[in-house]
């Protein structure tokens, strides 16, 4: 078991990172708020030993999207569950910033890990692959179809 | 595009309170695990509940296959079975070659006793001889004595039916003893009985004989005994404890002090003063 000292250097570390893979799964602050809860305290009791930080960040991406799926499968939440606003799930953002994302929870479901992954952690397609437990090549289709898909939402061609 | 969605996926941050919240319910998580196993029992419990399991099974185990009390069995085939505490059987063991073929044959273990007693006497090779006036001598072997004394209560009870059987129970102690002169107990009691009248009876002659034999040499002794006169040279004279009801047919054998040994017709001729105790007589000269 892990120390309070390197839980709270986790939180800090990662806690931006696991809030926005919440964001583009769940609705709710409540949800997002078990999310944390569930990830970090896995973290916590976990014996793992990460050979380096990106082997931990990883670590932290899997076991994130895998809670999210979880929570999603559980029947009586995704009934009972409310939808809070988007203002409410992104109150810092700006209101052109709102419209991106916007479009980006428009999007199915399986493509907006990919998106979030690539666009903002800057990870390649075959990286995606092994993180989401996906062909490389699916990938590569999701990316480019979540791209024409945004392209339409957004009309920002001239923006791309 | 991708500025865009960089920018917007950017404004999306974990608040304080969230992180706060979460580090306060981790603090007290770890908190209460380190609480947990900071119990020894605790982080002794699955070795506890080994060892534990480990006892109750050793001690089951032994508490079930320990016999406390043994059971003899002797007609020809002569057979001891173990009783546990439960009083059921947990071993049988012939004690000659055809009590081994018996126990073999006739599997009784984990029966109750009685039961194993009833096969054992429905067997033929128990049960033709008994018939043909053979004695059966069951012997109950224990040292505890209500133990040994409610299984014998419950031998007799099962072989009342039949008039040839001797039931006796002794200690372990008496069974050793008996078991040194290479004799089961009954034996051995009908072996110190006469030897008692006839020291010249040895042990070797005891175990050649049948139990009825035996008894009926024992009744014949006891019998002549009391018709004991001297009837050695000189002026012996025999002092006989009874009414010589022994009438011919014994054939007590006394130690005289001189050349006394009497063989007597036995009418009761002896008159003297001393009773020759159990039945022993002296012949004087």
């Amino acid at each position: 078991m892990r120390s309070e000292q390197e839980a709270n250097r986790a939180v800090e570390r990662y806690a931006d990172m696991v809030r926005r893979l919440c964001f583009v799964h769940l609705k709710n602050e409540a949800d997002t708020e078990d999310i944390f809860q569930t990830v970090f305290l896995k973290y916590v009791v976990s014996d793992k030993r990460f050979e380096s930080e990106e082997h931990e960040k990883a670590w932290f991406i899997r076991v994130t999207v895998n809670a999210c799926r979880d929570l999603l499968r559980s029947f009586f939440r995704s009934r009972t569950a409310p939808e809070e606003e988007l203002e409410t799930l992104a109150a810092d953002s700006t209101q052109e910033q709102r419209e991106v994302l916007a479009a980006v929870l428009s999007l199915p479901g399986k493509y907006r890990d990919a998106v979030y992954l690539h666009y903002y952690e800057g990870y390649t397609a075959p990286e995606i692959g092994r993180l989401l437990g996906k062909n490389t090549n699916t990938v590569y289709t999701l990316l480019t179809r979540a791209r024409e898909l945004l392209r339409e939402r957004l009309g920002g061609e001239e923006h791309g | 595009m991708d500025e865009r969605l960089h920018g917007a996926f950017g404004s999306v941050r974990a608040d304080e309170a969230l992180k706060d919240r979460t580090k306060a319910f981790l603090a007290r998580e770890i908190a209460r695990r380190e609480r947990r196993s900071a119990l020894p029992v605790r982080r002794l419990a699955p070795v506890l509940a080994c060892l534990l399991l480990l006892l109750v099974g050793f001690g089951g185990y032994q508490f079930y296959f320990t016999p406390v009390a043994a059971i003899r069995l002797e007609i020809n085939p002569a057979l001891e079975l173990g009783v546990n505490r439960l009083g059921r059987v947990v071993s049988s063991q012939g004690l000659n070659e055809d009590g081994e073929a018996l126990a073999q044959e006739v599997d009784v273990r984990f029966l109750p006793y009685e039961e194993a007693l009833e096969r054992l006497m429905a067997d033929s090779r128990v049960e033709e001889p008994l018939e043909a006036g053979a004695l059966l001598s069951i012997e109950v072997i224990g040292d505890d004595e209500t133990g040994t004394g409610e299984i014998l209560a419950a031998v007799e009870t099962c072989t009342a039916g039949s008039g040839n059987v001797s039931c006796c129970a002794g200690s372990a102690g008496e069974a050793a003893e008996a078991a040194e002169h290479g004799l089961t107990l009954s034996r051995y009691r009908l072996y110190t009985a006469i030897r008692a009248l006839d020291p010249s009876f040895t042990a070797e002659e005891a175990a050649a004989l049948t139990m009825r034999e035996l008894r009926d040499r024992l009744a014949a002794l006891e019998g002549g005994a009391s018709s004991e006169n001297g009837g050695s040279a000189g002026a012996g004279q025999g002092n006989g404890p009874g009414d010589g009801t022994g009438a011919g047919t014994g054939q007590g054998s006394g130690p005289g002090d001189g050349a006394g040994q009497g063989y007597g017709p036995g009418d009761g001729t002896g008159m003297g003063t001393g009773a020759g105790h159990g039945g022993h007589g002296h012949g004087h000269s």
